[in-house]
């Protein structure tokens, strides 16, 4: 029996997809969970196989868990189940250790499908992903620049987007203003860009706002 | 000579919302068409299936997030037993629009799903076409 467990912060999304999957022979529902937090509770009881997880979560966001359960639960498959497209997301989440990447607008087989491939450790990688990732391989078309951040940076990135200080960073993430400083100018270098503002107006430019 | 119109059979419409501005919204603007009769509104997933049962409507129109429950319990209750509520026809009008769940609402037997936020125009279109004839 495949475990799989639900993180999303939507009552309703989640409600769907335990139906949907309810009726799937050989998928059992390990649990749900609203948010991040919750979700690493959860874990430290309830084993899984698969856990879908959203990105736009209250509290952490789903790079952050992401992050986290690379860090605590290797042997977990994370399949990352968002309502941004693919070229928002897709392939930064993929090289910080997803291992696939759905967007809501999928079907119901599609959705079957890639939590069978990542349960027998696979990756799996929508149409529109590998589009993106073969375009990425093609000489002179490269990756969108943030798809290029590693996690850190990401987490970081998103949290400056949205005002936080270097400061308030880093009591969030347990890392010294000294190191989030670091890593703000590596992540502004990468970015091509000056400030915090250009910075923000980067990530509403590319859709990158998690809300 | 005085030529009576024949009455025209109404469309019993049920509505399952949970939020009472748009409820009353709804209700006004179908109370406006013709051969409209609103029978009741439910904000609850419990209630709503009691309504359903007893008023048997034509069409229900059915949020998905609901005070208790959801609409997804009503809409599959009503494809369970269909019998129970004189097999009305369903359509959902919600914010969530995801294709992921429309699909899985298209399975519970929903003949349309409108977009809360856009779709409220398509919505009285759809209930105009409904009406018997």
């Amino acid at each position: 029996m495949l475990r799989v467990a639900i993180i999303d912060d939507h009552e309703i999304v989640r409600a769907g997809l335990r139906e949907m999957l309810a009726e799937e022979m050989g998928i059992d529902v390990a649990f749900e969970a609203a948010s991040g937090e919750e979700a690493l509770e959860r874990l430290r009881e309830t084993g899984c196989d698969v856990l879908l997880l959203d990105l736009a979560l209250p509290g952490q966001s789903g790079v952050d868990v992401l992050r986290t359960l690379r860090q605590r639960h290797a042997a977990l498959r994370v399949l990352v189940l968002s309502g941004y497209p693919e070229e928002r997301y897709a392939l930064a989440m993929i090289r910080n250790g997803a291992d696939g990447y759905l967007c809501k607008e999928c079907g119901r087989d599609e959705l079957l499908q890639a939590i069978r491939t990542v349960a027998q450790g696979r990756r799996y990688l929508s149409p529109r992903s590998a589009e993106l990732l073969a375009e990425e391989l093609v000489d002179g078309s490269p990756p969108a620049l943030h798809q290029q951040l590693s996690g850190r940076e990401l987490q970081i990135f998103l949290r400056l987007s949205r005002g936080q200080t270097v400061s308030e960073i880093g009591g969030e993430l347990n890392l010294s203003v000294k190191t989030v400083s670091t890593y703000r100018t590596r992540l502004l270098e990468k970015l091509g860009v000056g400030s915090n503002a250009e910075l923000a107006a980067y990530a509403v430019r590319n859709g990158l706002m998690l809300e | 000579m005085v030529v009576h119109a024949i009455p025209h059979r109404l469309l019993k419409v049920a509505l399952i919302e949970d939020s009472s501005l748009l409820c009353r919204t709804l209700e006004e603007s179908l109370g406006e068409l013709a051969g409209v009769d609103v029978v009741g509104q439910a904000e609850d997933e419990r209630s709503a299936i009691e309504l359903l049962q007893r008023q048997r409507p034509d069409l229900a129109i059915v949020d998905l997030q609901l005070r208790a429950g959801s609409g997804l319990g009503v809409l599959r209750a009503l494809s369970r037993h269909p019998d129970q509520f004189g097999h009305p026809r369903a359509v959902v009008f919600s914010n969530y629009g995801q294709a992921l769940l429309r699909e899985h609402c298209f399975a519970l037997g929903v003949e349309r799903f409108f977009d809360k936020a856009t779709q409220m125009g398509e919505l009285l279109a759809y209930v105009r076409q409904a009406m018997p004839s």
